[in-house]
C-alpha cells in the first residue's frame, strides 16, 4: 500500500515533467526506484543473445559502429574491455568514460527499472556533451548466469564488481557474485594481465571475497604498489551512489584487486 | 480487502498456477525411467530402473546384480544414471538418493563411494578411468576416485565420530544456478564438457589433480535455443567433436576446442520428411520435441530419442570436405516401446533402446495402466553407402547373435533382462501407491523447460511502472 501511495504523490507532484526528465534531460531518479535486491537465482524473462556473434552492439556504441559507411567510427575494431556487475545507477561507469575513452564498456544490471534509468542517463549526457560518453552503454542482464552470451575468451581487461548484494544468509552464500565457481567464469573472459576489482563495505563478504581470490589459482593480488599507480582506484570508493553513502556514513572499506594470471601446469 | 486475506487470494492464485502450469510437474522429478549402458570391450549390459541394478551377459543371458557390503548404502532412490568406465574396470551408478557408487565390474563388489550435496543428474569417466566426475541438480561438478582409497576429510570425520557418511566429491567446477543435464569426457581425455538447462555447454579443461578443482575453462559451445538434455562424442572421426542435442529438437556438431558451430540438424524437420512416405505415421508430429537421449555407434551413426515419440532416430556422420555434416538416414519404431528412455550400442554395433511399455492381460489384449520396462535391439543392415537403404532392422525371433557358441536369442535376452524389472513393475505399483505418478510420458524434461513470456506480455506487465506510465 505504502508503495502505491508513494507512487501516486510522485504522479501528482507540481513540478512533474512529462517526459519525467530535468531540464537537462537527465533521468530524474525517484521515476526509477526498484528495490534494493533481486534474485540471481531466477530464469530470466529478458531476451538474451544466444552467443557472442549475435549481441548487437551497434545499438549500443553508435559511434563505434555507425550505419552510415561514410562516417568513421570513433576505433577501429572495437570491443567492450571493461564490466561493471551490477552497475546500479551507472556513477562508476560516467566517470571511468573519460579516463578510457577508446575502450568499449558496459555495466550490467539485473533490475529492470535501474537499467532503463542509466540507459537514459547515457542517452541524456551524450546529448549535453557531444562526443563524449560514446563509449559507455548498459545491459539488463544476469551477469551471473550469461557472461558467455556477451563476451569472448579473454575479451575483458577490467571487470568490476563494487558494493555487491552481500547475502548474509549460509542458504543464500550461492547467490553471490564473486565465488570460487564463479572466478573460474571470470578468468575465462579476462585476458593474462587484466583485473578484476572488488569494493565492499561489508567486511564478511570483503573476507570472504578476498578469501575466494587468494585461494584461485588465475587470480594474484596486486600490490600496494600497483594499486598506486592504478587510475581507477580512486573512483571506486567516489564515483558511485553507495560509495558515496558508505563514505558519509563514514563506513569500513574493503577493497581487492587481483590480476588473471595464468599459472602453468594446472 | 485486509492484507492477510489479500495474501492468502494471492497464495491460492499461485498454487491454481503451478497446477495449470505444463512445465510445473512433480511426477517428472519423481517418475523412475529405465536407464542403459554398455561394456566398452566385454559382452555386457547394465540396465537400471528405479533402486536396482542388473546386469546381463547376452551371450550366455547370466545375470548379476552389483553388491553393497553394507544394505544401507544400496541405492535407496531412483538411479538416473549409470556409467561404465572406459577401461571397462567399473561401472558408476548414481541418483536421486545423492550417492555415487562405483562397482568393480570383476566382482561387481562395491569399490568406492560418493556422495553429492544434491541429486545427481549425470556422470563420466576420465580417460584413465581413475576419476568419476559427478554433476547434480544445483549446477555442480564433483570428482570422486574410483579406487577405494578413503579420501583424508573421511578419516577426520570419522576419528572424531561425525558420521559414517560417504565422503564428499570434491568440487570442479560449478554452471551457476542451473541443472547440469550431461556430462562427457572428450575421446582425447584433454577436455569435461557438461551441458546446462541455460542452453549453455561449457568445455573444460580436465586438470592434472582433480582434487583441487577445474578452474580453466576452454570454450563454451553456444548455439542451442532451449536446453541442452544431452551429450555424445563420436569416435573415430579423426579431429576431437562433440554432438549436443537438447529441448529445441536439434542435433549440434561442435568443435569443443573453440566452441564453433560445425553443422545443425533439426529433427522435427526431418522426421517429417521422413514421414511423408509413411501415410500411417503422418499424423504424429514431433514438432517441438525435445532429444531425450542420443548415442553415437561406430561408422559416425547417431541414434537420438524423442519426448513423445516411440520411435528411435538414425543418423550419420558424413564427411563433407574436410569436415563433417548431419544426414537423417532412418525412423524405425521401437514397439513395443511406447516411452523410449534410453539408447546405447553394443560391441557388435546393435542399437538397444529401454523404455516403458503398457502391460496388456494375458486374455484381452487390453491395457492394465501399469506399465514395465521392454527393451528393443536393432541390427545394422550392413548398408553404409547407399543413403536410401535403411541402415538398421529391429530384431525378431529369427535373428540369433553369430559367432559365439554359446548364443542365445536377442529377443530371449532382452526379454529376460527386462523380465528382471518384472519383480520391479512392483516396485512402481508400490511408488504409485505412494502417490507418485509412474511412468508417463517422459521422464526429466518437464523440469526442464522454462516458462516463456513474449515480448508483448512483458510490455503489458512493465505498463503499470512508474517510469513507462511517465512516458507516454
Amino acid at each position: 500500500m505504502g508503495r502505491e501511495k508513494r507512487a501516486a504523490s510522485a504522479m501528482d507532484a507540481p513540478d512533474r515533467d512529462p517526459s519525467h526528465r530535468q531540464s537537462d534531460g537527465m533521468p530524474q531518479k525517484r521515476f526509477y526506484r526498484a528495490r534494493a535486491h533481486s534474485n540471481p537465482l531466477n530464469d530470466c524473462q529478458f531476451p538474451v543473445p544466444v552467443s557472442p556473434v549475435e549481441q548487437d552492439w551497434a545499438e549500443h556504441f553508435p559511434a563505434f559502429f555507425p550505419s552510415d559507411p561514410s562516417v568513421a567510427p570513433l576505433a577501429d575494431d572495437a570491443k567492450v574491455r571493461m564490466v561493471d556487475v551490477g552497475c546500479g545507477f551507472g556513477g562508476l561507469l560516467m566517470q571511468l568514460s573519460p579516463l578510457f575513452p577508446k575502450d568499449l564498456m558496459v555495466g550490467m544490471e539485473l533490475r529492470d527499472k535501474v537499467s532503463e534509468y542509466v540507459k537514459e542517463r547515457i542517452l541524456a549526457s551524450r546529448k549535453n556533451h557531444p562526443g563524449e560518453f560514446e563509449n559507455v552503454s548498459c545491459l539488463r542482464t544476469n551477469a551471473m548466469k550469461y557472461l558467455p552470451n556477451y563476451f569472448e575468451k579473454g575479451q575483458l581487461t577490467k571487470l568490476f564488481f563494487l558494493f555487491p548484494d552481500p547475502h548474509f544468509k549460509a542458504a543464500n552464500h550461492r547467490r553471490r557474485i564473486v565465488t570460487r565457481t564463479l572466478l573460474a567464469e571470470y578468468a575465462h573472459f579476462l585476458q593474462v594481465g587484466g583485473t578484476l576489482y572488488t569494493v565492499t563495505d561489508v567486511p564478511e563478504l570483503g573476507d570472504w571475497m578476498s578469501e575466494a581470490c587468494d585461494n584461485h589459482p588465475l587470480f594474484e593480488r596486486l600490490t600496494q604498489e600497483e594499486l598506486d599507480v592504478d587510475p581507477c582506484i580512486p573512483l571506486l570508493t567516489t564515483a558511485t551512489e553507495e560509495g558515496q553513502k558508505v563514505a558519509r556514513n563514514e563506513g569500513v572499506r574493503c577493497m581487492n584487486v587481483f590480476r588473471r594470471i595464468s599459472p602453468e601446469g594446472l | 480487502m485486509p492484507r492477510r486475506a489479500k495474501t492468502e487470494t494471492a497464495k491460492k492464485e499461485r498454487n491454481a498456477k503451478q497446477q495449470h502450469n505444463p512445465n510445473f510437474q512433480e511426477e517428472h522429478f519423481v517418475a523412475p525411467f529405465p536407464v542403459l549402458a554398455f561394456h566398452p570391450s566385454e559382452s555386457l549390459v547394465a540396465l537400471a530402473y528405479g533402486k536396482s541394478v542388473r546386469i546381463c551377459n547376452p551371450s550366455t543371458g547370466s545375470l548379476a546384480s552389483p553388491t553393497a557390503d553394507e544394505d544401507k548404502l544400496q541405492h535407496s532412490e531412483t538411479i538416473r544414471t549409470l556409467a561404465f568406465s572406459e577401461n571397462g574396470e567399473f561401472l558408476v551408478s548414481a541418483g536421486d538418493d545423492k550417492l555415487v557408487k562405483v562397482w568393480k565390474t570383476a566382482d561387481w563388489k562395491c569399490s568406492s563411494t560418493w556422495r553429492s550435496p544434491k541429486k545427481v543428474s549425470s556422470i563420466a569417466f576420465s580417460k584413465d578411468g581413475k576419476w568419476v566426475f559427478f554433476s547434480n541438480k544445483f549446477g555442480e561438478v564433483h570428482a570422486g576416485t574410483c579406487s577405494s582409497a578413503p579420501p583424508p576429510q573421511d578419516a577426520e570425520a570419522s576419528s572424531t565420530g561425525a558420521s559414517s557418511e560417504p565422503p564428499l566429491g570434491y568440487l570442479l567446477f560449478g554452471h551457476c544456478c542451473s541443472i547440469v543435464t550431461d556430462t562427457k569426457v572428450t575421446s582425447d581425455g584433454k577436455y569435461l564438457i557438461s551441458a546446462d538447462r541455460d542452453e549453455k555447454i561449457r568445455v573444460s579443461k580436465v586438470p592434472r589433480e582433480p582434487e583441487k578443482g577445474a578452474h580453466e575453462i576452454q570454450s563454451y559451445c553456444l548455439g542451442h535455443r532451449s536446453f541442452v538434455s544431452c551429450l555424445a562424442i563420436p569416435s573415430n572421426i579423426g579431429a576431437s567433436r562433440l554432438l549436443s542435442a537438447g529441448g529445441d529438437g536439434t542435433v549440434r556438431l561442435w568443435c569443443p576446442e573453440d566452441g564453433t558451430l560445425l553443422d545443425t540438424l533439426a529433427l522435427t524437420e526431418g522426421a517429417r520428411a521422413l514421414t511423408e512416405g509413411d501415410a500411417e505415421d503422418a499424423d504424429e508430429d514431433p514438432a517441438c520435441s525435445a532429444v531425450v537421449a542420443m548415442a553415437t555407434g561406430a561408422g559416425g551413426v547417431v541414434a537420438v530419442l524423442l519426448e513423445r515419440s516411440p520411435d528411435v532416430f538414425l543418423m550419420q556422420l558424413e564427411s563433407v570436405g574436410d569436415g563433417h555434416r548431419l544426414v537423417l538416414r532412418q525412423r524405425l519404431r521401437c514397439s513395443p516401446i511406447l516411452a523410449p528412455c534410453s539408447v546405447t550400442f553394443d560391441l557388435q554395433q546393435r542399437i538397444w533402446v529401454a523404455g516403458l511399455s503398457s502391460v496388456k492381460t494375458a486374455e484381452e489384449d487390453q491395457d492394465t495402466g501399469s506399465e514395465s520396462v521392454t527393451l528393443f535391439v536393432a541390427s545394422p543392415t550392413g548398408n553404409t553407402g547407399a543413403a536410401e537403404e535403411p541402415l538398421y532392422k529391429p530384431l525378431t525371433t529369427a535373428d540369433l547373435s553369430i559367432g559365439d557358441k554359446r548364443v542365445l536369442p536377442m529377443h530371449q535376452v532382452a526379454q529376460s533382462l527386462g523380465a528382471c524389472f518384472g519383480s520391479l513393475s512392483t516396485t512402481a505399483l508400490e511408488l504409485e501407491e505412494e502417490g507418485m505418478t509412474v511412468g508417463g510420458p517422459v521422464p526429466l524434461m518437464g523440469g526442464l523447460t522454462k516458462r516463456k513470456i513474449s515480448e508483448a506480455e512483458r510490455e503489458k506487465n512493465k505498463a503499470n511502472r512508474l517510469d513507462k506510465r511517465m512516458k507516454t
